[in-house]
């Protein structure tokens, strides 16, 4: 019987020495660059959103790319040639991280530039400007109009502090809330800060996800919807929001957002665009990436996020004023020019 | 239509095991263990290495033993953090893990040998894991469960000297024969999921009747003078949870040191 015993537990010690290999097959870490690549590669085919909208030939991009490689190919090169791969998609959704570098498509290096935050803060805020959490504002010079600068999708809006500001403000004309150079952040905080602007629950856009292999094939348009929410609110004024090719991701759908709310104006560049969820993973040599896996749809159902939302009104600074801040003068006029109406009508 | 059955696989086998639980002339314990071990697992949702690390787990429950059948239920939390180093990448995934079994077993009269009993049965067990791994970007989160109908089986060895009377060896083996999971959809992370002001975390996930799981124990039970018990036992878990797009693989190694105590 002894023997027996020992018998069992040999089984159970051998069988749980190598048990990863035996119960679940080979171990897939590698460095080969041809599997680094073509896992990649599928990744991105598997799950990637927007291969039709911007027109991207995703077999092409093998074919042109594959061949670069070599079996000896350093890792240096190898990173090169993956980021290269993956900025074919013209998307800052989409990055490749290594220990020793991250890539990046950086749409904006090639814009303009529309902001300098000391402008506004030398010549436009009244006094010393207020920081309340996450936020800077102040009231603009010789305007009843409250304004807002949220540099940051990152980290947590609290409502203590929006409650704050709003109430600081609530005796204004108008707000303006600048997301120049915002390059995103957590897309809960969209939420946290335009329940603010409503009475009512809105439907603001739409969203899909990759759900299939195919390039094409996607989950079902989930709704998106802004509900009241929060102590102080800012209702029935206008409130205009800041935007610049710099304003990326949580700013773009944000900006998308905005287009549903009656009380809310665009002015300054088109966004940046990134009106994808981006996912995250790990290739076989241990770097990470991420890529886009949802888009965004206006209420006609129209996707066009991805590469940015028109303001209401283009403006863009003239950097031969070193003053002045064109973009935020035009919406003092808008705000004002609205507050002398006595309809309550204004145009986009 | 698969999701019904594999509800009214669990409320059936729930019901059958806790009927046939009913009153008896037995013993009861609780019983308290903690076991240190090395898990291992792999996410091929969002990485196709393996996560390694060590990990302590705190459990209680209670053993009912009659000479008609052994039944109990466990509660055990698991904790610990997991490392891949790779090609000079350091990533890391805190994981959490909360599993519930319940087992009930009955003798079976073969003569295997002396002072040697064999017991059969079966075992609900669910386990809930929770993980992060920050490399992952949106797909950081990962939760899934896994739930398995198993078929389970003990054989008791007692000693003979007279200090030890009542002590055991013994070997419990566990093998699943209804295996579900309850794992992220084909994009891992939903746009949809973040509406409102709070995120639908489990949004897209769907379940799997799919995969394996195995479990076994080995060790010394201790009877001490005062009737409660001891034991210091070897530990074995292994399951691959398919999901319906990319599997979760886990295994873990422990000893376990466990205090039995007689109540009834």
């Amino acid at each position: 019987m002894k023997s027996w015993f020992k018998l069992i537990f040999l089984i159970l010690v051998l069988a749980n020495c190598s048990c990863t290999k035996w119960f679940f097959g080979k171990d897939l870490a590698s460095t080969d660059p041809f599997v680094n690549f073509d896992y990649l590669w599928n990744e991105v085919d598997r799950k990637y959103a927007y291969f039709s909208l911007k027109k991207v030939d995703w077999d092409s991009v093998r074919q042109a790319y594959r061949p670069k490689l070599n079996s000896g190919i350093s890792q240096d090169s190898l990173f090169y040639i993956l980021g290269s791969m993956l900025n074919e998609l013209r998307d800052d959704h989409t990055n490749l991280m290594s220990p020793f570098n991250i890539s990046r498509y950086n749409q904006s290096k090639n814009e303009m530039d529309n902001f300098d935050y000391k402008i506004v803060q030398k010549y436009y805020i009244y006094e010393t400007e207020y920081t309340t959490g996450v936020f800077q504002h102040g009231f603009v010079k010789k305007h009843n109009i409250g304004y807002i600068r949220y540099k940051t999708f990152l980290g947590d809006i609290s409502e203590s502090d929006l409650d704050y500001i709003l109430e600081r403000y609530g005796n204004t004309i108008g707000l303006i809330i600048d997301l120049r150079e915002n390059g995103g952040g957590n897309f809960v905080n969209i939420l946290k800060l335009l329940s603010r602007f409503t009475n009512t629950k809105s439907l603001v856009m739409y969203n899909r996800t990759r759900n299939g292999p195919g390039r094409e094939d996607f989950g079902p348009f989930e709704p998106f919807y802004i509900s009241p929410s929060g102590k102080a609110r800012y209702i029935d004024k206008p409130i205009i929001v800041l935007i610049d090719r710099g304003s990326y991701s949580a700013s773009t759908f944000f900006a998308l957002a905005t287009k549903a709310m009656d009380n809310i104006y665009l002015i300054g560049d088109k966004t940046g665009g990134g009106g994808g969820l981006p996912n995250g993973g790990q290739l076989p040599n241990g770097w990470t990436y991420r890529f886009s896996i949802t888009q965004s749809y206006d209420l006609k159902k129209v996707n066009y996020a991805e590469e940015g939302v028109e303001p209401d009104h283009y403006c863009q600074m003239n950097w031969l004023h070193s003053t002045r801040d064109e973009i935020l003068e035009l919406a003092l006029d808008k705000i004002t020019n609205f507050a002398q109406r006595t309809d309550n009508s204004y145009e986009r | 239509m698969e999701d019904r059955k594999i509800y009214k696989i669990l409320i059936i086998s729930v019901v059958l095991l806790l009927g046939a639980t009913l009153s008896y002339s037995q013993s009861k314990y609780i019983h308290i263990c903690t076991s240190p071990g090395i898990s291992h697992f792999r996410d091929l949702a969002t990485s196709p290495l393996y996560y390694k690390g060590n990990t302590i787990s705190f459990s209680g429950g209670y053993l009912k033993l009659s000479k008609e059948r052994l039944s109990g239920i466990n509660i055990e939390y698991t904790t610990g953090g997991h490392k891949s180093n790779y090609n000079g990448t350091n990533e890391s995934s805190l994981f959490h893990s909360i599993d519930l079994s319940y087992k009930l077993l009955f003798p079976i009269k073969i003569k295997i040998g002396e002072k040697t009993s064999l017991y059969a049965g079966g075992s609900l067990v669910t386990t809930t894991n929770f993980r992060e791994n920050k490399a992952l970007h949106n797909n950081s989160f990962g939760l899934e469960n896994i739930t398995n109908l198993m078929l389970a089986s003990l054989i008791e060895k007692g000693t003979t000297s007279g200090h030890n009377r009542g002590s055991k060896f013994f070997v419990e083996l566990l093998a699943g024969i209804a295996n579900m999971n309850y794992r992220p959809g084909y994009a891992y992370s939903y746009m949809p999921a973040i509406n409102e002001t709070t995120i639908r975390a489990l949004a897209g996930y769907n379940f799997s009747l799919s995969g394996f799981r195995f479990k076994a124990k080995a060790g010394y039970r201790k009877k001490l003078p005062n009737g409660n018990m001891m034991a210091l036992f070897y530990n074995f878990d292994v399951y691959n949870a398919p999901g319906k797009y990319e599997p979760f693989n886990y295994s873990r190694h422990s000893v376990s040191l466990s205090l039995i105590f007689k109540y009834k």
